[in-house]
């Protein structure tokens, strides 16, 4: 069942398949935990928005339309859950501890020397950016999602989502000045 | 080209969501100004750093949490799986009518059902039942009804008809010479002018009047009571097949819930299991392992050491004995020589 297109569970699991429905849990829990992380920042809350989103999926499975990709389908519900609960909250909770967001001054280029160190580091950069830069970002590089798809998750037209990028990376560019170094 | 230009086309190139044609521009801004290239060279950078960022892991009870939460998945209507068999789906047809916001607490509710999940239109079957034994009932009164009319007994319709129309009874009495008396024939004139033509007529349209007439009425009675009989015994056994095919899949829903809650859950469960039967095995084989170890190389190190100490000992003493024995047999011999001299 692993081998299923994402069209073929999801017509069996609108004839009340749930075995179908526990395949495309597994499939995307990760991909949605991670979304739901990059817009929370928290491990807990992201655990909560992931189960809630596979909730409302089984919920409005019939409204799914099929000419959409399932997955951009889930990853609107999951970043709208997401971006509710921040909303719920007030504010942005404290990022957590396991993040580490390094100064971009100061540090020594050798230590960013390898290429995983440099995603690492990132990532930590990202993830202290506000929510809209490190969504659309979280979107396009991490899911890898196209300016289309972006767009019709965040309701937006395709040059918009393209100038929110545009002004996204400008900023974390600016955030990684010994970014020269790596350059090939 | 301005600066910010060429970095939007430089993205657009990068996202793979530039046109051929934007492409090649990029292509020959870069091969003319080296400056762009080295920019161009760390956008690259960081577009590769960044589709290389490290993922993060959910926690590993998520599938079975969602499994475990969800009531039901939708179904179309009458499809094999569909919670709601036509027959339960009748019966529990109010609930549809139940407002969007309170549709959450119903499933919450089912939430709460064992992995069948069908518990709650199982709990509807009391009134199916007794539906089906008003059912049965009514049905095997329509049997009595129809088996009756077949076998003709109590005498129907036709038959009662059929004597009520006795030209025989009045005619054949009027024929015999006791009854022809002389004088009395004003006395039964009527009787003695019907013709016996005419009641064989009146006899003929009698018994076709009784027959078409039993035969509607005993044809409209057969329909009716068939009507019902066969209404009920369709009824019943729809109901039967019904409650049937939906406890069939009801149970097919419910056991397949149930595997895959059953497996996310056990392979969670296996998993920590595993991890603590390992530790716990692997502690105790080391401390054995361990002990062992250490009983056997401390034997033979005593052993070599007291060995090779005995050895040393032994050596020292004789030799030490030795020298005293040679020095005192030596000393001896001496004063024996001597005082031999003397």
């Amino acid at each position: 069942m692993d081998s299923e297109t994402d069209a073929v569970l999801v017509e069996r699991c609108r004839s009340g398949d749930r075995e179908a429905f526990a395949t495309l849990v597994v499939r995307y829990q990760r991909p949605i935990y991670n979304a739901a992380w990059w817009v929370l920042r928290n491990a807990e809350d992201a655990n909560d928005v992931a189960q809630s989103v596979f909730l409302k999926v089984a919920e409005r499975l019939d409204d799914y339309d099929p000419q959409y990709r399932f997955f951009s389908w889930i990853y609107r519900i999951a970043v709208n859950e997401s971006l509710s609960m921040l909303r719920r909250n007030g504010h942005e909770e404290p990022l957590d501890d396991e993040i580490d967001v390094a100064g971009p001054e100061g540090d020594d280029p050798e230590r960013h020397a390898s290429d995983a160190e440099l995603s690492a580091r990132i990532r930590s950069v990202v993830m202290g950016m506000a929510t809209n830069d490190r969504t659309v970002l979280m979107l396009r590089h991490f899911s890898e999602l196209s300016y289309l798809e972006i767009g019709q998750i965040l309701d937006l037209d395709e040059k918009t989502v393209k100038s929110r990028l545009f002004e996204a990376r400008q900023r974390l560019r600016s955030l990684l000045p010994d970014l020269r170094g790596h350059s090939r | 080209m301005s600066a910010t230009a060429a970095t939007r086309l430089m993205h657009a190139v990068l996202d793979g969501e530039a046109t051929p044609a934007e492409a090649r521009e990029l292509e020959g801004l870069l091969e003319a100004d080296p400056a762009l290239r080295e920019r161009f060279g760390e956008w690259r950078t960081m577009f590769d750093a960044m589709q290389r960022m490290p993922q993060a892991y959910p926690p590993e009870g998520l599938v079975a949490a969602v499994m475990a939460n969800i009531p039901h998945v939708p179904a179309a209507p009458g499809s094999q799986l569909s919670p709601h068999s036509r027959v339960i789906g009748v019966i529990s047809e109010p609930h549809r009518a139940i407002p969007a916001t309170s549709a959450s607490i119903l499933r919450s509710s089912r939430a709460m059902a064992p992995p069948g999940g069908m518990m709650s239109d199982q709990q509807e079957l009391p009134s199916s039942k007794r539906k089906i034994w008003i059912g049965a009932g009514v049905a095997a009164i329509a049997v009595i009804v129809v088996g009756g009319y077949a076998l003709d007994a109590p005498p129907g319709s036709k038959d009662a008809v059929g004597t009520i129309v006795p030209a025989q009874r009045f005619v054949a009495p009027q024929n015999t010479a006791v009854d022809v008396q002389p004088g009395q024939q004003q006395a039964r004139p009527r009787i003695e002018s019907i013709p016996a033509t005419e009641v064989a007529a009146g006899q003929a349209a009698g018994q076709a009047a009784g027959q078409a007439s039993g035969q509607a009425a005993g044809q409209a009675a057969g329909q009716a009571s068939g009507q019902a009989a066969g209404q009920a015994s369709g009824q019943a056994s729809g109901q039967a097949a019904g409650q049937a095919a939906g406890q069939a899949s009801g149970q097919a829903a419910g056991q397949a819930a149930g595997q895959a809650s059953g497996q996310a859950s056990g392979q969670a469960a296996g998993q920590a299991a595993g991890q603590a039967a390992g530790q716990a095995a692997g502690q105790v084989a080391g401390q054995a392992a361990g002990q062992a170890a250490g009983q056997a190389a401390g034997q033979a190190a005593g052993q070599a050491a007291g060995q090779a100490a005995g050895q040393a000992a032994g050596q020292a003493a004789g030799q030490a004995s030795g020298k005293a024995a040679g020095q005192a047999a030596s000393q001896a011999a001496g004063q024996a020589a001597a005082m031999a001299k003397k």
